[in-house]
């Protein structure tokens, strides 16, 4: 019996990072050239096969090999799991420098041909906007390649299980997400969930998301004028993280000024304090000090007495923001909602660290992980980042 | 003080080599060794023996085994774990093998001089004490146990080395509620685990960061529950580290072990939360006073916090009929079986949806081998069903859609309680849906 392969779809660099080490900005694992969907089809020649029409799915990596690639090589050797196919590239002799197995062969070519077409900018397009609404499920995604297959359909399955409980009415990135991943892991599986979906993705979209600043500023408008008080609660930082509370207060900054730009309403700010962040309070008190606002610091050793000070904070003031850098004391959290809930409020929580996609494919990584946070110029970033970087809530 | 797997059945040496594997591959691999027998009695010894080489601190897996198939692959394997960049081991664990019963050899008093005489191409180990040992008689059926507390015995100073720690400790507190409470074995393997990880954690883990900062060395600090890491360090490399070692793992052995005793080893929340304080203790007695405050616990602390506040949660959600509904939670770094046990035995709970992130990817394949562990083990009353769903965590706004996606497609009246917990970009998220759908919510 003769076999046909057709290639359904590449995925352009799939970028592998590391999950225990994502705070730590981290560079990726592995960044191949991209992944192939493949299906395999018997071609029916005889009676005897006529039965025999079963096709399956499956995927591999693709990596286009250049002459100084050594290290990833090894790599590959040390992760194990991930099947590689290596194209040729004749203008390069590193197949004679590569001391190792290698796939030159008629797949390898007609791979090269089909990996030439897809890294129009059309066809990324649409991955970038995908990936840069949120990448963290397609790195789920790839990291399972990795994992052994028993573990591997476990995710697949969770994934599959995702699917079913999206609605119709989720948003079209969310539903676009997990229908791509749904239908990576569903080749890595050998599983159908689904007919000629692939071929669909190809078409570039032309959906552009909202970025934060037109959604904090619709929000903004929706509050209208009065008196506003922002509590700010930063993630508590150990001692030594100078870069870390720089970045705090860079992000205040960057978020304050512009709340005082669309609202030209007298502003307060009081950063929270609580246990051993007192200090830390203090010090981005200070930092927003050059944006001559009122800023304070609320502080205290005990919960209770915390709680009401801010209580007792919020009924001065007719609307309420709330600024939550990554993290806090979910004890605090928990109470202050419900004083707050009588108010005009807005909830806005930041995230340190996101994945960005890169502009440029060929010069530069596709993917890193990054913070928004460093040295930006405050307009610039809030119309940059894309809605889904910040969580900007009314209640 | 050094540690010994002691395993003769051979199954149990079958499936307990296989899960070494398969964790410290962090599930790259599931590892499928030989069911033949060989041709006597099997027989596998595993010491873990802590060492200083110059000022680096070690430790030293030495193998003894006689009469079991595959055995060397077992060993090719952890050797080669210490340089795969997806394994969690520990790349300061040398392995060394005995291919025979070595009685003579395995005694305390002369394991030392066994070491300086194996070592033909490796530096000289100096600075072992073996006065006593900890040994572990591996039984079938609590095999896989045993083996998540070797793994994360074998695991880097990590984020993933320290979240396996926290998962065997809080899983072999589980063990007891499923196993006969009266068999004495089972009790002073628990105590003995949990001694281990916590002198792996206390004075281990601080010796590694004496050498490996930056990165690494943050996850630590961050980790540990010392309020001042740096004067924890400073004192441990001034002092005699291997007695340090040991006087802790001996004093924190017997205080557990006395807990576990006080009829509190039916109630796993009780018994974790005793445990937690118990450790405590005996690291303000024992190791540096000044760098524990005493607030935080890093194996069991957790659970301190959710039995404080278990009240407030049964409030929550018990009055809901949780039983003949969904709960649902997060999945965190800190999420073992013991936690499903908790909802289980405290809300009566039998229908879970848990929402994970991708950075807990392994600790979700984790939670679902031993939770399928505790189904086949006890009664059917005490069985529970969880489903387990990805959803982002990096992009809180991406994260509110996704958990609004979910949420608002589900019936609302099958969602009894929702315990929101986890980083605040996916807590906060859950909070707000269960309160726009008038869902019981309590942040944890």
């Amino acid at each position: 019996m003769k076999f046909e392969l057709r290639i359904d779809r590449i995925v352009p660099s799939p970028t592998i990072f590391p999950y225990d080490m994502t705070y730590s900005y981290s560079d990726s694992i592995r960044e191949y050239d991209g992944l192939a969907l493949v299906t395999i089809e018997p071609i029916v020649k005889d009676v005897k096969d006529e039965e025999k029409t079963d096709m399956w799915k499956t995927l591999f990596f693709i990596e286009h090999l250049s002459g100084d690639e050594t290290s990833k090589k090894i790599v590959d050797l040390a992760l194990g799991n991930p099947e590689i196919v290596f194209l040729s590239d004749e203008k390069n002799n590193a197949s004679k420098r590569m001391n190792m197995l290698m796939h030159f062969n008629v797949l390898s070519k007609r791979l090269s041909e089909e990996f030439a077409r897809y890294a129009e900018k059309a066809f990324l397009s649409k991955y970038k906007r995908l990936w840069n609404y949120n990448y963290e499920l397609h790195n789920l995604a790839f990291h399972t390649l990795l994992l052994a297959e028993s573990y591997r359909k476990k995710i697949a399955y969770d994934v599959l299980k995702l699917r079913e409980k999206i609605g119709t009415n989720a948003p079209i990135e969310v539903r676009e997400t997990v229908k791509d991943i749904a239908e990576i892991l569903a080749y890595a599986i050998n599983e159908n969930i689904s007919k000629n979906t692939t071929r669909n993705f190809n078409k570039p979209d032309k959906v552009k998301s909202p970025t934060v600043g037109k959604i904090l500023e619709d929000k903004l408008k929706e509050m209208g004028h009065g008196k506003f008080l922002i509590l700010v609660f930063p993630q508590m930082l150990r001692r030594e993280a100078i870069k870390r509370l720089k970045m705090q207060i860079n992000t205040l900054r960057i978020l304050i000024k512009f709340i005082i730009s669309k609202t030209c309403s007298p502003i307060s700010v009081r950063v929270i304090g609580y246990d051993i962040s007192k200090e830390q309070a203090k010090h981005i008190a200070w930092g927003i000090k050059c944006l001559n606002i009122d800023s304070e610091v609320l502080i205290s050793d005990n919960l209770e007495n915390l709680l009401s000070k801010i209580s007792e904070k919020i009924k001065e003031y007719d609307k309420v923001i709330i600024i939550i850098l990554q993290d806090y004391n979910k004890n605090v959290i928990s109470k202050m909602m419900d004083y707050v809930v009588s108010k005009t409020a807005l909830i806005i929580v930041t995230s340190e660290i996101t994945y960005s996609v890169s502009e440029s494919y060929t010069k530069e990584r596709l993917v890193k992980a990054y913070s928004p946070w460093f040295n930006e110029d405050s307009e610039k970033i809030l119309e940059k980042l894309d809605r889904s970087k910040i969580l900007i809530y009314s209640i | 003080m050094f540690l010994e797997f002691e395993i003769t059945d051979n199954e149990a040496i079958r499936n307990f080599t296989e899960n070494v594997i398969t964790y410290l591959s962090s599930l790259t691999l599931k590892a499928s060794f030989s069911k033949k027998k060989g041709r006597g009695d099997p027989y596998l010894k595993i010491a873990i023996v802590p060492a200083i080489i110059d000022k680096v601190a070690i430790k030293e897996i030495i193998v003894s085994y006689k009469n079991i198939k595959e055995i060397e692959r077992f060993i090719d394997m952890l050797r080669y774990f210490r340089f795969n960049r997806l394994s969690v081991m520990s790349e300061s664990v040398i392995v060394r093998k005995f291919p025979s019963i070595m009685t003579e050899v395995w005694s305390p008093s002369a394991l030392a001089s066994a070491h300086i005489s194996l070592k033909k191409l490796l530096p000289v180990v100096r600075n072992v004490v073996c006065r006593r040992k900890f040994s572990f008689n591996v039984k079938r059926s609590a095999e896989k146990f045993h083996a998540l507390l070797l793994a994360s015995l074998l695991s880097g100073g990590h984020r993933r080395g320290i979240s396996l720690r926290q998962l065997a400790a809080q899983n072999l507190i589980t063990l007891l509620a499923i196993s006969n409470s009266s068999d004495e074995a089972i009790v002073n393997n628990v105590a003995k685990g949990l001694a281990a990880l916590a002198a792996d954690v206390y004075v281990w883990l601080p010796r590694l960061y004496f050498i490996k900062r930056g990165v690494f060395g943050s996850e630590i600090h961050y980790s540990l529950a010392t309020s001042d890491l740096d004067s924890l360090v400073e004192y441990l490399s001034k002092q005699e580290f291997i007695e340090r070692y040991t006087e802790f793992l001996e004093i924190t052995y017997e205080e557990i072990k006395n807990a576990i005793s006080s009829s509190l080893k039916d109630n796993p929340l009780k018994l974790a939360s005793e445990i937690a304080n118990k450790i405590g203790d005996c690291l303000r007695k024992t190791v540096c006073f000044e760098a524990f405050s005493g607030k935080r616990e890093t194996l069991l602390g957790y659970y301190r916090m959710v039995k404080g506040r278990l009240e407030e949660i049964k409030g929550t959600c018990s009055n809901r009929d949780v039983a003949n509904g969904k709960l649902v939670t997060v999945l965190t770094e800190q999420t073992s079986l013991l936690f499903i046990v908790t909802l289980v035995r405290e809300l009566k709970t039998k229908d879970i949806i848990l929402l994970y992130t991708p950075q807990v990817l392994y600790e979700r394949l984790l939670l679902e081998d031993f939770v399928n562990y505790w189904n086949n083990n006890v009664s059917r009353e005490s069985q529970v069903t969880v489903d387990y769903i990805p959803v982002p965590a990096l992009d809180p706004g991406a994260t509110y859609d996704f958990i609004n996606a979910i949420l608002s497609k589900m019936n609302k009246d099958t969602i009894k309680c929702i315990i929101a917990r986890g980083p605040m970009s996916l807590a906060l998220p859950l909070t707000l849906v269960a309160k726009k759908n008038g869902i019981q919510e309590v942040m944890l």
